[in-house]
């Protein structure tokens, strides 16, 4: 029929169409930019040249790159070490308190992660809630100067992407079948191995899932750093978009960006390798 | 694991997440400008916000953006969630993957690629270069969202009206549409809060002439806390967590 | 015989229901022991017991003449095929099998020789690669026993291990599962839903209902004898007549049945006056048509039915009757060389009688 086959053609093409100029050309674009000069009155001169990554093996450069690394892998670490009993928690949970547990996690998720971050300061504060927590219990009788340091930046990283960790694992977690573990048991492992041999493995797609989700916003969520960190504390996020918006050398940009997103593929790959079996979708 | 002691780390994780928004809240009725101490309760900044008119236009602004970019990208996302879900043509896993990787690009990555190409394209920055971007990150959470409900619906259901007569444009309006209606409204809202939560991308795309709400707060919060910036985000949380409730209740309808 | 496993007086409660009931049961060294029951009695809930992953409210169980009291499930000397397998999916079909062997730290070249010899039992030395995912339901079937026997545990506990697999297959299993356990000489508990397999496969047969055990005993003598009226309805097919014991000599009691009189042994001591239930299982009941009646003296003392349906099963004839009474019959006739042509015609009349002594009489149990 006609109108069958229009239907098809619109439905198709109106997407396709939009995520083709809006998405992928913009990719691609990014990719050539990074293979361009920065030029001296337009932002680039249409000269074919690699210094835009041999640019980046620079002291500098490295050291924003290793620090970036570990404070993003640290998030990480933190992340799933409070959210992954979290979610093993939760998904044991009868159904009725389950769904009110899981709504309540899933809030923080909607919400503004820089309303979020913004509302740490007054915890984090010189005279803030923490330091007067912990003078009054005699735990300390200077007040910590956390808040514009690297701590904070790191305080923010970890509770702004926390419930980005406990869902996909309590997306696997969910629907892991418990009578494994009886199974184990029953064949002479004790709790502890039960779960390291057991659980974990199996979870190990929303492991995967959870530090993509984490690892990569945590290096370039530029705001958490510039609210809570202050000046020393940048990271890969504030250093690309700096090269955009003052340094004003896009290929540059575009290059570390394209570095970025090569760590992403990786770590989709990985991804991919454990999750072949099993078709499921992140988030 | 110990009963007692699992509730107690459940409890631990929420005070983690909710103390410092609790704090937020309650410090937008605190009667004092600059003190982290309590010095009573008032109205006082809830009222300057609603008078402040400057402010009322990034508002409108912001609600703009959100509204049409959700609703366009709603429009979109569900068509294409629909030709994902029926339709076998050239180019299906080019889209499906250009999803997948909008979806775990970091935000970064997707604002300075917009900006390249609103650059290269020679549009200058402001509403229509925040608008079209907005729609274009929204559509991909739409699409995974609706087409996690349509898999769970028969296609037989889809045969049935064919075989009655219907063409496909009867068969999405009157027999896809109102069947993922709480899809489609929990998409939107979505849609709606990403968009206008958006700090990352909107940094790249927006201009001087057409500010909006995300990027006015980053600029206020750069300056330290007051208390009528806690009382104009206590209004922003109170929306999103009611977006976010109405989502779950029609979700959650079957 | 010595037991392996003494179970006394135990209890179960869940929240305010109780599961299982006062439950005592000894199980000998080395039978096949089978715990039948709807669904819901509490079969999974005493496995789970024995194997330690509940803790019963009250009552001790004894394995090998020890109290396992507290004794988590990985100390006990027993091992549980489960419904529905629950294999590791993240291992290969060797490293499911090697599992509890490893757990219990044994030398690698036993667990290899173990392995080998148990995936040799099962016959899926070929597939010892393989994931759970990539094999068949009767495959994974066998993993899932290789993986329980490997451990030599005294006892097998096996949860309704068949009920996954289709028809076929389940008869080959059952002729698989027994003659393992023949040659490992492990006591196994198995639990079904199925009667049949029940009695096929069993040494002795436990008929459990509402958390309470209803009779134990070898196959045949739950089926020719129950003990309840229940029993007799939950194993097999049978015609019940309600009536009452019109008088009772020394060994013997006459009963009215279909308006005839029967004179039958009294095995159970019955009184005089009693309330009873009559049984006769389908295949006990004989059914004559009128040319093989017609010479015979007695036929006014048979109970004279109308033929309803008949239903060829290729071995028997099923037959439904009606009585005068209107009350519903089944009788099952098997072809044999006496009674080659078993041809019987929908309405036409038949002479119903059963071999005296394979009747059951039960009290009335209300
Ligand atoms: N963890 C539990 N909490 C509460 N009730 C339970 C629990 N486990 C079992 N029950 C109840 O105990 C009763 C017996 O359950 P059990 O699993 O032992 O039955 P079953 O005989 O194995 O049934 P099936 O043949 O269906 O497997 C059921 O009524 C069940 O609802
Ligand atoms: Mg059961």
């Amino acid at each position: 029929m006609m109108s069958n086959r229009l239907f098809k053609i619109i439905a198709i093409n109106i997407i396709f169409i939009w995520l083709a100029v809006l998405a992928l050309l913009p990719f691609i674009m990014v990719v050539v930019a990074s293979f361009l000069q920065q030029g001296d009155e337009n932002l680039f001169n249409w000269h074919l040249t690699v210094i835009n990554y041999t640019q980046l093996i620079n002291p500098i450069f490295l050291h924003i790159f290793w620090r970036s690394l570990v404070v993003s892998v640290i998030t990480t670490i933190l992340c799933l070490a409070l959210g992954y009993p979290f979610a093993y928690i939760l998904a044991q949970l009868s159904e009725k308190l389950r769904l009110a547990c899981l709504f309540l996690i899933i809030i923080p998720f909607w919400t503004s992660s820089l309303i979020r971050s913004y509302a740490i300061i007054t915890i984090l504060k010189t005279q803030g809630l923490l330091n007067q927590l912990l003078l009054t219990l005699h735990l300390i009788h200077q007040p910590l100067h956390i808040l514009y340091t690297q701590y904070a930046s790191q305080v923010g990283l970890v509770y702004s992407l926390l419930p980005f960790m406990v869902l996909p694992l309590y997306a696997t977690l969910e629907k892991f079948d418990w009578r494994l573990v009886d199974a184990a048991r029953d064949l002479g492992a004790n709790r502890l191995r039960a779960f390291w041999q057991i659980v974990v493995p199996i979870s190990a797609p929303g492991i995967i899932a959870g530090v993509m989700l984490v690892l990569l916003p945590a290096m370039t969520l530029f705001y958490i750093p510039e609210i809570l960190g202050g000046a020393k504390s940048i990271l890969l996020g504030n250093l690309i978009k700096n090269q955009f918006l003052e340094g004003q050398n896009w290929p540059l940009g575009s290059s570390i960006s394209i570095v970025l997103t090569f760590f992403m593929a990786l770590l989709i790959g990985v991804y991919w390798k454990f999750n072949k079996n099993k078709k499921q979708v992140l988030i | 694991m110990n009963k007692s002691l699992s509730a107690s780390y459940l409890a631990f994780i929420y005070v983690i997440l909710y103390l410092p928004i609790l704090v937020l809240i309650v410090f937008s009725f605190n009667n004092s400008m600059f003190s982290g101490l309590w010095h009573g309760a008032t109205l006082k900044w809830y009222r300057e916000l609603f008078h402040d008119s400057g402010l009322q236009v990034i508002a409108i602004h912001s609600l703009i953006i959100s509204f049409l970019a959700s609703t366009v990208a709603t429009f979109i996302g569900l068509l294409g969630a629909v030709a994902l879900f029926k339709y076998q043509f050239f180019g299906k896993k080019l889209l499906n993957g250009v999803v997948f990787i909008m979806i775990v690009i970091p935000d970064l990555v997707l604002g300075i690629a917009f900006l390249i190409l609103f650059h290269a394209l020679n549009i200058s920055l402001g509403f229509w270069t925040l608008l079209l971007a907005h729609i274009t990150f929204c559509i991909p959470f739409v699409v995974v969202t609706i087409l996690s409900r349509i898999t769970g619906t028969d296609k037989n259901l889809f045969e049935a009206a064919k075989d009655l007569g219907a063409n496909d444009f009867i068969v999405f309006s009157k027999i896809i549409v109102p069947m993922l209606i709480p899809g489609i409204v929990a998409a939107w809202l979505l849609s709606f809060t990403l968009s206008f939560d958006d700090v990352v991308i909107s940094t790249f795309v927006s201009g001087p002439d057409f500010q909006i709400l995300p990027l006015y707060i980053f600029s206020q919060v750069k300056l330290g806390v007051t208390p009528e910036l806690n009382a104009l985000c206590s209004v922003i949380l109170l929306l999103t967590v009611v977006m976010a409730l109405i989502a779950q209740m029609v979700l959650k309808k079957k | 015989m010595n037991n392996v496993i003494k179970v006394r007086n135990i209890t179960k409660v869940y929240h305010d229901t109780v599961v299982l009931e006062s439950i005592n049961l000894d199980v000998n060294s080395g039978e096949f022991l089978t715990l039948l029951g709807p669904s819901g009695c509490g079969k999974t809930t005493l496995l789970r017991l024995i194997s330690g992953f509940e803790e019963p409210t009250a009552g001790s169980i004894m394995i090998n003449g020890r109290d396992v009291k507290g004794l988590p499930p990985h100390l006990r000397d027993v091992n549980t095929v489960f419904q529905s397998y629950a294999l590791f999916p993240h291992m290969t079909v060797y490293e499911n099998i090697a599992f509890g062997l490893k757990c219990k730290k044994l030398p690698k070249t036993e667990i290899a020789d173990r392995v080998q010899e148990a995936l040799a039992m099962v016959r899926l030395e070929k597939l010892a690669g393989r994931r759970p995912a990539q094999l068949s339901g009767g495959q994974q079937q066998r993993v899932a026993i290789a993986r329980a026997v490997v451990n030599k545990p005294l006892v097998l506990l096996l949860d309704e291990p068949l009920s996954a697999l289709d028809y076929s297959l389940r008869k080959n299993m059952q002729i698989e599962l027994k003659s393992l356990q023949r040659k490992l000489g492990i006591t196994f508990i198995l639990v079904t839903h199925d009667q049949e397999e029940a009695l096929s496969m069993s040494d002795r047969v436990v008929i459990m209902d509402e958390g309470i055990i209803q009779q134990v005993g070898t196959p045949r003598q739950i089926y020719e004898s129950p003990n309840s009226l229940h029993v007799a309805k939950f194993i097999g097919e049978a015609n019940i007549f309600e009536t009452e014991v019109l008088s009772v000599s020394e060994n013997h009691l006459q009963l009215r049945i279909e308006g005839k009189i029967f004179t039958l042994s009294n095995k159970r001591g019955a009184k005089l006056g009693q309330s009873v239930y009559m049984l006769v299982r389908p295949e006990d009941l004989r059914a004559w048509d009128k040319s093989e009646i017609i010479d015979r003296e007695d036929k006014d003392e048979l109970i004279q039915a109308t033929v309803e349906q008949v239903i060829y099963k290729g071995s028997t004839v099923d037959l439904i009757l009606r009585t005068a009474s209107g009350k519903r019959l089944s009788a099952t006739e098997f072809f044999d060389e006496d009674d080659e042509d078993l041809d019987y015609k929908i309405n036409e009349t038949v002479w119903v009688e059963w071999m005296p002594g394979w009747e059951v009489i039960l009290p009335y149990d209300e």
